[in-house]
């Protein structure tokens, strides 16, 4: 019986240990980057242009970029997502092709973004020849976000019960009304905190953009599809790897971290919050 | 469903009841006044018993298959099989006396008991007490008539003693005599099944069975 | 006069190699209430759901034969299978409400249709919850939640909902195995009450409950209509042993 309770506590104590090493990371993580970042942090440095090559300033620019990449990217990869798991989870047949369909989407969802980026360069940039732009990376970071788009919405779809299905087509609905009226507004709470977190995700990549979108300085904001951006992601990377004054730049580039870090982390308690909310209004 | 297949029930017991009362006291009355085409009348009554008793026969089974009564429900339905039963042979000794009465209509051979007269008047009331009682489920009721029995039981004896006198006397009347005494032996038989009526009424109403040994029933 | 309304011609179906249904005919009559029993397993479910083609989206599913509503099969290829549906409507086992207001789940069937005037809705909503015996009990809160209601009130929500198409037959499956017996009890009633107005279809694995509601009684086993009768008749003196065996708790 002792020996039970020590071998217990033993265990108890492990994991504590365990938790404390992986809280204590992130801890570390998160002070590391808010001490190093915080200095730079002000109004003046969201909404100002960087200046004097990147050594003063702010990252307005990198700001707008990165949001007006996430939301093409989305407005690309939300519809296509959506109906793509519609089309899997109701019509999809024969069953051997959609088992392929399914095989392609999990691999694609783990592949390195880095081959997401050359991918898009091959084909975007070059082939379609639309150019290093808001365009091309848009469409990059939209096909990297697909594969979840499209596994998030499945797994909402089927954790509609599909007793409600049964029901719609028993009083004589078709299938595209047992969708539309039923599953897919039960799903919707679920699909949307899918897609929030897919924004946090798409908007802090940075080897899609690379060679898609991404500049490292513009002289101004973009004005139409074709132009290219600036992005946070990217500007980090550049500021600590091609910049020339580190010791003003690298301070900078901890500020856009942060800046990226609160970003990301709003999104996600956002996704969080709302899916809770959902939670605890559903009714089934 | 089930209340109002039992209601159903009651009610063709209750109209079989009365069509065997009226059997009953038609078939004595025509021992005391004369009642044209007595035995026709009887036999057609006859007929719609046999008729009513067949289908609550099978009103009762089904009702137990189908609806798996319990408790005082159970009773009922088992006591209105057992009536059931014991209205169709008091249907038949009213056809039993008829035929006797038929042969002794407008006969003074019949003054000549009037013990008779007496038996024929309680039994007939035991039967209509027996009757009402199991209408209300009226347990005292039902008691007086099983004590009553044995007034029939004594007259009947009385009325044998009395006939073998008669016969000894009139030995011509004999076949008339022997018509009495089986008009009799119907009537003890009446007040039998009104006896068995009540027993099956108290058991109805209470769960108590008191056939066998109603002297000890308080 | 018993007069046809639903009824199988040679019925057989297969999911995969499995044989579920074998070569069954069975009739239903106008307001009158058929039950279907049997053995757990033996293809009754299945059997309800050959009447409103509710087995079609199962893969791998294959049938031969007929099923006739008045006269017309089915299956006949061009069926509208949604028009089917709306005239042979279909209670489940576990109540099913949709996570919508209470007047939506009613007026659902309706609304899909699309070709009736909000006041048509309104009306025919009310009129189905009064049949379902569920108005007094909702008319306060129509817009509130279904799933607020609890298990019996949901399923006699359900059976609104079917009732909302004016379905000329009423399919229920098990619909009280779910339900602790008031429950129950109501629903039997309401069966009883509404085979003035429709054709009533009820699998039910309590046999006491096909003696208590039904006017037939079919006795599937195996997959197979051992035998058809008069409710009565089937319970007093069945025909084949099987049923008796059945009946006698022999098995199932």
């Amino acid at each position: 019986m002792n020996r039970r309770k020590g071998k217990n506590t033993f265990w108890i104590m492990m994991m504590t240990l365990m938790l404390i090493i992986t809280a204590g990371f992130l801890v570390v993580f998160i002070v590391r980057i808010i001490s190093l970042g915080a200095p730079v942090l002000s109004w003046k440095f969201i909404v100002e242009p960087p200046r004097e090559a990147m050594t003063e300033g702010g990252i307005f620019p990198a700001l707008i970029g990165t949001f007006l990449l996430t939301a093409l990217a989305m407005i690309f990869a939300l519809p296509s997502g959506i109906f793509t798991a519609i089309w899997l989870t109701h019509y999809g047949k024969p069953q051997w092709l959609v088992n392929i369909l399914h095989i392609i989407i999990n691999t694609m969802a783990g592949i390195p973004s880095i081959i997401f980026g050359l991918f898009g360069m091959a084909i975007f940039v070059n082939l379609l020849g639309f150019k290093v732009s808001l365009l091309s990376g848009s469409l990059t970071l939209a096909i990297l976000a697909l594969p979840v788009i499209i596994n998030n919405t499945e797994q909402a779809i089927h954790s509609v019960p599909a007793d409600f299905s049964e029901a719609s087509l028993a009083l004589g609905a078709t299938t595209r009304q047992t969708i539309s009226k039923v599953v897919f507004p039960a799903a919707l709470p679920n699909i949307l905190t899918g897609a929030i977190i897919s924004v946090g995700r798409v908007a802090g990549e940075t080897a899609p953009i690379m060679f898609t979108a991404a500049t490292f300085y513009s002289r101004s904001l973009p004005h139409s599809l074709q132009d290219e951006v600036m992005a946070l992601p990217y500007h980090i990377y550049a500021l600590m790897t091609e910049g020339t004054h580190p010791e003003s730049q690298v301070p900078i580039a901890y500020g856009t971290a942060l800046v990226l870090l609160i970003l990301v982390i709003l999104i996600d308690a956002t996704a969080i919050i709302i899916r809770s909310y959902m939670r605890k209004k559903r009714q089934w | 469903m089930l209340e109002t297949t039992i209601q159903e029930l009651k009610q063709l017991l209750m109209s079989e009841a009365g069509l065997v009362e009226k059997m009953a006291s038609l078939s004595v009355d025509g021992l005391y006044k004369t009642i044209p085409s007595l035995l026709e009348k009887v036999m057609t009554l006859e007929d719609q018993v046999n008729q009513t008793e067949l289908e609550i026969d099978d009103k009762c089974i089904t009702t137990i298959a189908l609806y798996q009564p319990e408790a005082k429900d159970l009773r009922l339905i088992l006591m209105i099989y057992r009536i059931n039963n014991d209205l169709e042979r008091l249907a038949d000794q009213a056809v039993n006396i008829s035929e006797s009465t038929a042969h002794l209509m407008n006969n003074p051979v019949v003054y000549e008991l009037p013990e008779l007269e007496q038996m024929k008047d309680n039994a007939l009331n035991m039967l209509k007490n027996s009757l009402d009682a199991l209408v209300k489920e009226d347990v005292k009721l039902s008691h007086q008539v099983c004590t009553e029995d044995n007034i029939v039981d004594n007259l009947n004896r009385q009325i044998y003693h009395h006939l073998l006198e008669l016969i000894q006397i009139n030995p011509i009347l004999t076949k008339q005599y022997l018509h009495l005494l089986r008009i009799a032996k119907n009537l003890e038989r009446i007040a039998d099944l009104s006896t068995n009526i009540a027993e099956n009424t108290i058991y109805l109403a209470i769960g108590k069975v008191i056939r066998h040994k109603s002297e000890d029933f308080l | 006069m018993v007069e046809r309304q639903i009824w199988t011609s040679n019925l057989n179906l297969w999911f995969g190699k499995n044989q579920i249904l074998h070569n069954i005919n069975l009739e239903a009559y106008k307001n009158h209430i058929t039950a279907i029993i049997g053995p757990s397993g033996c293809g009754k479910s299945t059997l309800l759901r050959c009447f409103n083609r509710m087995n079609d989206p199962i893969p791998f599913m294959e049938l031969t034969g007929k099923v006739y509503l008045d006269g017309k099969d089915i299956y006949a290829p061009k069926t509208d299978v949604y028009a089917v549906r709306a005239s042979v409507g279909m209670v489940f086992q576990k109540p099913n409400p949709f996570p919508k207001s209470i007047y939506n789940n009613v007026a659902y069937g309706l609304q899909i249709q699309g070709k009736y005037s909000k006041s048509e809705i309104k009306d025919r909503v009310e009129e189905s919850l009064k049949a379902a015996w569920l108005w007094d009990e909702v008319k306060d809160r129509l817009h509130h939640s279904a799933m607020s209601l609890s298990g019996g009130q949901q399923q006699r929500l359900c059976i609104a909902r079917a009732l909302a198409n004016k379905p000329k037959v009423l399919l229920l499956d098990e619909p009280t195995s779910a339900l602790d017996p008031q429950s129950t009890a109501k629903i039997e009633e309401l069966c009883l009450a509404l085979k003035n107005s429709v054709t009533i279809l009820i699998v039910t694995h309590n046999v006491a409950q096909a003696g208590r509601i039904s006017d037939y009684t079919a006795f599937l086993y195996l997959g197979e209509l051992v035998e058809f009768e008069k409710t009565e008749q089937l319970f007093t003196v069945p025909k084949d042993k099987r049923t008796e065996a059945y009946l006698t708790g022999v098995f199932g």
